[in-house]
């Protein structure tokens, strides 16, 4: 970025909370004069971001600093290290023409696996920047959210828009066969639309939703705030408290999103054998993605999943057993672990071994219902609906 | 199939049964028995020691079984003596299992047969129980390809263990999960070889490409590597997957697999070419090329244990002892 000025950094996070809510609220108000969706320095972009680099609690903010340090040339930003435990910048800047245009990311790692990013750069450069920064990682991936759990989310406040999509591109090659939808609506009839296509049988397998718009209002208050939250981890915030933004961030993904990515799929269902204890005691449980989109050639199939190409870059080593079932040794390619998974026409048996990361299965199970079959249920172990 | 791979999946299927698996039959899970304990020496009271294959225990039936698994036509004499020799306590204070030893509690030693061994088994138990007459009480239950899992001879002391395991339990013995127990020091290369392939695509994609092949004996075998009791055992399965590494370097994956390293099994001497010179991914259709290759590599070491497998079944002399 050579010798060009960087723009002044937040040192703490109190300090980057005051400056955030600063940006909200002006940002909020041209939203309300403009009626413009984005505008260039606007509104609140969170993502949310699972890591695995820490191996040492102790030693979590040099092991994240040296992380991001070893990052930052192919990625084209600068780290900062702020003066609190486990807080950063990435300052990165873009050309715009003749000028530089930086935008900041904070990373908050104060939970060293599940980082809330913030930045209010404009979303077509740091979709990019982001997508660039997990893809390329082995050690990064996006917080995913199942069409199950975007529509719980919604019980959070009222539901005030929505954004859906479907395409079986990556099981058919034929063009008579592919099935596409990708839409995004805003009001308070959004419920009354989701509804209409949770009962219609079609639909109800070839529409995923891929962002809920959630609106809140302050009690005692006519006040609100409104967040897009998108299904790979993306958090939109039109609204003018960051405090409100925060708590609900902070509710559904490091409470009930590490919950289900930690406690139940690593500590319940990951198998091995607990290492804690001087018996082998085997642990774990299989996991299951059901559907009722049969699947009518299981060699075409798990050929297409496991190819190792996006969007599942999944790689695998096939034993077709008999027509109706195959065993598929699998590397994850994004995270570079193995893992076993086993076709049935209608259900998918996965075996996470223990000590892979949780965040695969979210992935998996996300990427599947947007392009095999939207109403497909995971489940293992004494849970009937893991999201 | 091997009799060292029928002995791995007699123990899968076991301990498949013991898991939530809707695809899968459930009686053994729903009578309770879901804990699970492998490759754990059990000290007895005359100082000597055994090592069952598995046990599996059940809270709400307070019961456990500890299974010896033989694909094999004969048992070991001396392992079932010593198996007779356990105690109760042994399960709560050595194994940690959640059982009440007061309430009612009760055990059983079983064997798990390959179906069509089931009758010698069971005259060879008779034989050993003319020395020590509670061997001779032992049940035996028999896995068939077929038809699936059933009691042979024998009874169990709880009667709704023994129901279910009396009526039979239909289950596809194809469609049991390997991953509870990838494979043993005996198995066939061809079943070793999946974890190993897969294992070395993950590490080069992490970017650790240099790798030993005690280490990708540990990432094959699983969690429960470190509880294999003996360094004798580790040490065989790693020079197994040495020499599979060397036939794939020298066959399907040359140009893939190179060893520019010299030494044993514990030094790093394995390198997977990155195929990609900034070394961050591997483009598509290098990958695709390394799927089929892979596959190819798996699918002759098949062919080779089937033809070594149909010529020992010709000249019955060589027929694979356990």
């Amino acid at each position: 970025m050579g010798n060009l000025m960087k723009p002044d950094l937040q040192k703490t996070r109190l300090d980057m909370v005051y400056h955030l809510q600063e940006r909200m609220r002006s940002g909020y108000e041209r939203y309300l004069d403009e009626q413009k969706l984005e505008w260039e320095g606007g509104l609140l972009k969170t993502y949310l971001v699972e890591a695995d680099i820490v191996d040492k609690t102790s030693d979590s903010h040099n092991q994240i600093l040296k992380y991001l340090q070893t990052q930052a040339e192919s990625f084209n930003y600068s780290p900062e290290e702020l003066d609190e435990e486990n807080f950063f910048a990435l300052v990165a800047g873009s050309r715009l023409g003749r000028q530089v245009k930086f935008d900041i990311y904070y990373v908050d790692a104060s939970d060293y696996r599940f980082w809330v990013v913030y930045t209010v750069g404009h979303s077509s450069r740091t979709d990019k920047f982001m997508d660039k920064l997990v893809t390329n990682s082995t050690k990064l991936d996006n917080a995913w959210f199942p069409m199950q759990f975007l529509s719980k989310l919604v019980e959070k406040g009222f539901f005030n828009g929505l954004g859906g999509r479907f395409n079986n591109d990556p099981f058919t090659k034929e063009e008579d066969d592919q099935l596409k939808i990708s839409l995004k609506l805003w009001g308070n009839l959004a419920k009354d639309v989701f509804d209409a296509f949770q009962n219609s049988e079609r639909l109800r397998r070839m529409f995923s939703l891929s962002s809920v718009r959630l609106k809140r209002y302050f009690k005692g208050s006519d006040e609100s705030i409104t967040d897009d939250v998108n299904f790979f981890g993306k958090v939109t915030s039109m609204g003018q408290s960051f405090d409100s933004h925060l708590d609900l961030v902070n509710k559904f993904y490091k409470d009930e999103y590490k919950h289900k990515i930690v406690q139940i799929i690593e500590r319940e269902l990951a198998i091995g054998v607990d290492d804690k204890s001087d018996v082998a005691i085997l642990k774990g449980e299989p996991m299951f993605v059901r559907f009722g989109n049969i699947i009518p050639n299981i060699e075409l199939f798990i050929r297409s999943l496991f190819s190792g190409t996006a969007p599942f870059r999944l790689w695998g080593l096939q034993q077709i057993i008999k027509s109706d079932f195959a065993r598929i040794y699998a590397v994850d390619l994004h995270l570079g672990r193995t893992l076993t998974f086993e076709v049935f026409p209608d259900t998918i048996r996965i075996f996470l071994p223990l000590g892979t990361c949780g965040n695969t299965i979210a992935r998996f199970f996300t990427l599947f219902q947007h392009h095999y079959d939207s109403s497909a249920e995971l489940l293992g172990g004494k849970y009937d609906h893991i999201f | 199939m091997t009799t060292s791979s029928k002995n791995v999946l007699i123990l899968r299927a076991l301990i498949a049964l013991c898991k939530r698996d809707i695809k899968l039959p459930s009686d053994l899970y729903d009578l309770g028995y879901t804990q699970v304990v492998m490759d754990k020496t059990i000290r007895l009271e005359d100082d000597r020691s055994v090592m069952p294959d598995l046990i599996i225990s059940s809270r709400k039936e307070n019961h456990c079984v500890v299974w010896e698994s033989k694909s094999g036509r004969s048992i070991d004499n001396d392992q079932a003596k010593r198996l007779a020799s356990i105690k109760a306590r042994a399960f709560p204070d050595q194994l940690m299992l959640n059982v009440k030893i007061e309430d009612g509690f009760a055990f059983d030693i079983a064997y798990a047969c390959d179906g069509k061994e089931c009758q010698n088994i069971r005259w060879d138990l008779d034989r050993v129980a003319q020395e020590l007459a509670s061997v001779g009480a032992f049940p035996l239950v028999g896995f068939y390809d077929e038809s699936g899992i059933k009691t042979h001879s024998g009874r169990f002391n709880k009667e709704n263990i023994n129901r279910v395991l009396g009526d039979g339990i239909n289950i596809d013995l194809r469609e049991v999960p390997t991953e509870y127990l990838r494979f043993d020091k005996d198995s066939p290369r061809s079943e070793i070889a999946p974890y190993v392939m897969t294992n070395i695509v993950a590490y080069a994609t992490r970017q650790e490409p240099r790798f030993s092949a005690e280490q990708i004996a540990k990432d094959s075998y699983g969690s429960s590597w470190d509880y294999i009791a003996s360094n004798t055992t580790k040490n065989q399965v790693a020079q197994k997957i040495d020499n599979i590494l060397l036939d794939a370097r020298q066959n399907e994956l040359d140009g893939y697999l190179t060893k520019p390293g010299r030494g044993g099994i514990r030094s790093p001497k394995w390198n997977l070419s990155y195929l990609n010179r900034r070394g961050t991914a591997f483009p598509s259709r290098r990958l695709k090329k390394l799927q089929k290759q892979c596959i190819e590599f798996v699918n002759r070491l098949k062919n080779e244990e089937a033809g070594i497998y149909a010529r020992q079944l010709r000249f019955p002399f060589f027929l694979e002892e356990e």
